[in-house]
Parts: structure tokens; C-alpha cells; sequence
């Protein structure tokens, strides 16, 4: 594989890792709202 | 242990990052702690939490100390396509196996455990088989995680391994022991976003910082020719061929797995399970791009030992500050899991130990069950403490064990789908299975000759039986039969006359063939209509408080499984 290809191979864990964490992030504090807002434990 | 990475943090600095960790986390499960804890709450939380603390605890309690020391081991061994047959099968396992969690839901939509479910399904002695084995393996994981947790802490801190041990297993047990599976699945959502935002950070700061990417070029000298191929046949037979074959009974052999599929909300698991395989495969592979990292550089890890690569590789290269942003992330990884590991063997103990089988789920006490699940984590942890250091060779067992639940994937999966699958017969095909696995697996005979040919039979009837099973979750079982026969058609050829020398592999195949044949024979010619409406009146909450609903009256009226038709 090319240094391009290589860079991109390495560097794209990351990103994808960052956009998990940004969908599951949104996701927990729309429910903690929710929670909060019906009076409800998250959990 | 490695000399140049020694006392990288005072002694002092160890102990504020491990109070602010722990001490953090024991603040957030203190605050959804309640005086009198519901019995059923401690174990699945009620079976409706969101989507949010779902997918993140899925992918926390998947991703353990040692999946991130094994992938980078994966690309430092066999080059860059290592992370991908180490993380990549990991991750598509728990995709597979969403569709069974759908069908599973469906019939036990309020049990604790598969074990449970399957007593509700057929009896005490499946039962037992099951929870037995989950406790085992739990028990093996929890010890891994300390062992971690202890080498992390002795290679980083002026602390020894036995303190480092005992730490950890103190930070786990303090937020756990009183709110269980509530208060584990909870600190999975920080330890999740710790560790997802450490590697967000960390693997870019060290490729550039070790002058990637013109090393590709400068160190492209060390790899061979089957490091530099993205399709290596040498990494897929050795590291994920059988990977294939063991996470997939791992993830129906797992309570911890299947402790957060009887707690999420019904309608969200599919998009957690898919959350969780892309976060969880992201993860894995980009830590394992260390070792592919380290293979480029020429790294030589300490006493040539490859747990050291990515400790080392994080010393050599991060700034103090992100060394303990790294640090964080591997005592996360590896309490996420140890938290999870605790509230399964809890679980296992208050459901099916106790609540069914010492007391009777109508007589069940709901205050016992709290402290059998509580004095359960207390043993546990100190059976995990005590065995830490007899340094077992952790990956070994858990190849064994994983193995060793290859005998009960076809029974367990069968017995929620097919009426005809009776006590009897999944007891017989998991104890035929187990008896052929073993000889195999430690080679207490020659795997030559006519004996290794039949091996390698029994082994292309284990892919195909594995393919089949993948492929039945999601498209039922017209295709499963036709992909199981281009699979053994295909593999055929390639298995015949040559696997055998793989013992490992070998004996886990044989263990799926040996099983699904067994429960296959002595279920189909028999009479057995099993009406899958009786798990959802077997199975439900211990606790009758507000959260019983109206299955748990029918449960309790009926407690004893008398499968309709049912010849066991």
C-alpha cells in the first residue's frame, strides 16, 4: 500500500471512533433530558 | 518489566488520576443509588434503558484491556492486516449476533439470563451447564482485567503489580457492589467517552510524532512480504480464522453480552448492537494500529514480550499529560469490563443459583437475592485477587473457554427457534461435544492418519455449521442451508488432510460439528412441539414491587417448567 493509502488507513479509526462517540454522546444526553423532564433516574 | 518506560509518574500522580477515576466514577453511581435497591434493577436495570447508556456500555464491556494489547500484538505479528482479522471479526460478531438478541427478546422479554431461559426452555441441567460456564468465564475475564490493571500500574508507576492489583479490584468493587448492573452500565457511558477520546487523540499524536507517514517508507524494510499484503492468508488462518470461530460463542456464551440484551429497551437493539460493532471495531483496530506502528519503526518491546508495545510505544512518544489521558483509558477499558464481569456472576447467582434453584422463583426473597448478588462480587473479586497471581496464561484460557462454549452455541440458538429440541438432547450434544474438544484440543492422541482425517471432516461440518448460523440470524433458514453447503464445499479441499495441524481450531470446530449433529439426531425424528409462549410465563422479576409486570403473576403461578410435549 502507498504512504497515502497507509495514512489514510491509520488515521481513519479515529475519525470513525469520533463520530461513535459524538452519536452516542447526542443519544445519552437526549435521554438524560428526557429523564430530567419527566422526572425519572436515567437509569 | 520495561526499564526505559519505569516510574514514568510519581507515585503521587498515580494516586490523584486513580481517585479522580474511581473517584469519579463512585460519585456517578452514587447518585442513582437508592437506600432499598429492586432485586431485578440490580440485575438488568429494568429492562427498558436507552439507547445512549446501551450502545456505549455494549461497546464498553466488548472492549477490555486485552482486546486493545491483542490487536496491536495482531499488526506487530502479522503486519497490516492484523488489527483488521483481530478488531473487524470482533466487531462483526456482535452485528451477527442481533438478530438471535431480536428472537431471544421476543420469547424472554424479562429474564436475567440466557441460563434462565433456558431452564424456562428445558430444565435444570441445561440450566446449570450454561450459568456454570458463564461464571467460569466471567471469573477468567474479571482476573485478566485485574492482571491489566496490575502490569499498567507497576509499569508506570513506582507501585508494584500486587498493589496495582489491588487497587483496581478496590475502584471496581466500590461503584459497583451497591447499585450492580445499574451502576456498571452508567459508568460504561464515561468510561466509554474516556476511552473513545484518548484514542481520538493519542493515535494521531503518535503517528505524527514517530514521523509517520514517511516511515512507511523508511521502515517498509521490516515488514515481509505477508506483513506488507492486506490479504495475508498467514494472518487470517492463525489470528482470524479461529477468532471467527471462538467470538461467536463468546458472544452467546457471555453473560455480560446478554445481561445488556435483556436490559435495553426492546425496540433499540438493533441500532445499539450496530453502534456497538462500529464504535467497538474502530476502537479496536486503530489501537492495533500501534503494533503496525511499532513494526514500520523497527520497535523492539521489552524481553521481546508484545503486551509491552502499546504501554511503550505510549511512553516513548506522549507528552506527560497524554500519558495520563493513555492511562486513563486502559484502567477504563479494563473497569468497564471488570464492573460487567461482576454484575453477570451476580446475576448468574441471584437468578439462577438462588431464585430458581435454592429457593424457587416463587419463594425467591428479593432482600437475599441483593446480598447473594452483593457477597457474590465480594468472592468473586477476591477469588479474581487471589488467582491474579498465579500469572495463568489468561489468552490461553480464554482461547479455551471460548472454545469450550462452541459446544453450546447450536444447542442454545436452536433450542429458540426449533419446538423439537428437547432437555435430553441438548444435554447429550454439549456433553458429546465437550468430550470431543478436549482430546483434540490438548492432542491426547495423534492427529494423524485416519484420526486427523475425520477431524478435519467434522472441522469443514463446524465452518459450515458457523457460516449457516451466521447467515440464519438474518436471512432465515433457506439461505443459512445453502450457505452452509457452498461453505463446506468450498472449504472442503483446503480443511481435508491439513487443519488438523491446528489444534486449537480443529478442536472448536469439531466442538460446533459435534454438537449441532447430536441435538440435530436426536431432535429431529422426535415428537416435542414446545410452545415458546411459556418462557415469557417463566421467566420475569424476582422483586414484586412496581416494576413486576402482568408476565411475572403467570410465572409465579407456574413455576416449574412442564414443557407441553416436551420428552426430556
Amino acid at each position: 500500500m502507498s504512504p497515502l493509502a497507509m495514512t489514510l488507513y491509520t488515521l481513519m479509526w479515529p475519525l470513525i471512533v469520533l463520530a461513535v462517540m459524538g452519536v452516542i454522546g447526542y443519544a445519552f444526553f437526549a435521554d438524560w433530558k428526557k429523564a430530567r423532564e419527566s422526572g425519572q433516574d436515567i437509569i | 518489566m520495561n526499564e526505559s518506560s519505569a516510574v514514568q509518574f510519581g507515585a503521587i500522580t498515580v494516586v490523584l488520576l486513580l481517585v479522580a477515576f474511581y473517584g469519579g466514577t463512585y460519585l456517578v453511581s452514587h447518585r442513582i443509588r437508592k437506600k432499598k435497591e429492586n432485586a431485578d434493577q440490580y440485575m438488568t436495570a429494568g429492562n427498558k434503558i436507552g439507547f445512549g447508556i446501551s450502545a456505549a456500555s455494549m461497546t464498553a464491556t466488548w472492549i477490555w484491556a486485552s482486546s486493545m494489547y491483542a490487536s496491536a500484538e495482531a499488526g506487530y505479528t502479522y503486519g497490516i492486516s492484523g488489527p483488521i482479522h483481530y478488531g473487524l471479526w470482533g466487531a462483526l460478531m456482535i452485528l451477527f449476533i442481533y438478530p438471535f438478541g431480536k428472537r431471544i427478546r421476543a420469547v424472554a422479554p424479562r429474564a436475567h439470563s440466557i441460563a434462565e431461559v433456558m431452564y424456562a426452555r428445558h430444565g435444570r441441567s441445561s440450566q446449570l451447564m450454561l450459568a456454570g460456564s458463564n461464571v467460569v468465564g466471567s471469573l477468567i475475564s474479571l482476573m485478566s482485567n485485574f492482571i491489566a490493571g496490575g502490569v499498567l500500574i507497576a509499569m508506570l508507576s513506582p507501585f508494584t503489580f500486587i498493589q496495582g492489583v489491588l487497587t483496581v479490584a478496590a475502584g471496581v468493587l466500590l461503584y459497583t457492589l451497591w447499585s450492580g448492573f445499574r451502576a456498571s452500565v452508567l459508568t460504561d457511558f464515561i468510561q466509554v467517552m474516556a476511552m473513545f477520546g484518548a484514542v481520538a487523540v493519542i493515535i494521531p499524536f503518535i503517528f505524527f510524532a514517530a514521523d509517520f507517514p514517511s516511515a512507511f517508507e523508511t521502515g517498509a524494510q521490516n515488514l515481509s512480504p505477508e506483513q506488507q499484503s492486506f490479504f495475508s492468508s498467514e494472518a487470517f488462518l492463525n489470528q482470524g480464522a479461529p477468532y471467527i470461530a471462538a467470538v461467536l460463542a463468546y458472544a452467546i456464551g457471555n453473560q455480560t453480552i446478554a445481561q445488556r440484551l435483556f436490559a435495553v429497551r426492546e425496540d433499540l437493539i438493533k441500532p445499539t448492537f450496530i453502534t456497538a460493532t462500529i464504535g467497538y471495531g474502530a476502537m479496536v483496530i486503530g489501537v492495533g494500529m500501534f503494533g503496525v506502528m511499532a513494526l514500520y519503526l523497527g520497535f523492539e518491546p521489552t524481553d521481546g514480550d508484545v503486551n509491552n508495545i502499546i504501554p511503550e510505544m505510549a511512553a516513548s512518544y506522549l507528552p506527560a499529560a497524554l500519558l495520563a489521558i493513555f492511562f486513563v483509558m486502559i484502567i477504563g477499558a479494563l473497569s468497564s469490563t471488570a464492573d460487567s464481569d461482576l454484575s453477570a456472576m451476580s446475576s448468574i447467582m441471584m437468578a439462577d443459583v438462588y431464585g430458581q434453584n435454592v429457593a424457587g422463583k416463587a419463594k425467591a426473597n428479593p432482600q437475599t437475592m441483593l446480598l447473594v448478588g452483593r457477597v457474590t462480587m465480594l468472592l468473586a473479586t477476591a477469588a479474581a485477587v487471589s488467582f491474579a497471581s498465579l500469572q495463568l496464561s489468561i489468552l490461553d484460557l480464554l482461547v479455551f473457554v471460548g472454545a469450550l462454549w462452541g459446544a453450546l452455541v447450536f444447542p442454545v440458538l436452536a433450542s429458540f427457534y426449533w419446538k423439537k429440541v428437547t432437555n435430553k438432547a441438548f444435554t447429550v450434544s454439549v456433553l458429546a461435544a465437550l468430550a470431543c474438544f478436549v482430546p483434540v484440543r490438548f492432542e491426547w492422541f495423534p492427529l494423524s492418519g485416519a484420526v486427523g482425517i475425520f477431524v478435519d471432516l467434522l472441522s469443514v461440518v463446524g465452518i459450515a455449521v458457523i457460516l449457516g448460523l451466521m447467515c440464519f440470524g438474518f436471512f432465515g433458514m433457506k439461505v443459512a442451508k445453502v450457505v452452509a453447503v457452498i461453505a463446506a464445499v468450498v472449504s472442503a479441499p483446503f480443511v481435508i488432510g491439513f487443519l488438523h495441524d491446528y489444534a486449537t481450531l480443529s478442536a472448536s470446530l469439531v466442538a460446533y460439528a459435534v454438537s449441532t449433529i447430536v441435538c440435530w439426531a436426536m431432535s429431529v425424528r422426535g415428537n416435542a412441539e414446545f410452545d415458546f409462549a411459556l418462557i415469557a410465563q417463566r421467566t420475569g422479576n424476582f422483586d414484586d414491587d412496581a416494576a413486576a409486570g402482568p408476565a411475572d403473576a403467570a410465572s409465579t403461578a407456574n413455576p416449574e417448567p412442564t414443557t407441553v410435549g416436551d420428552t426430556r
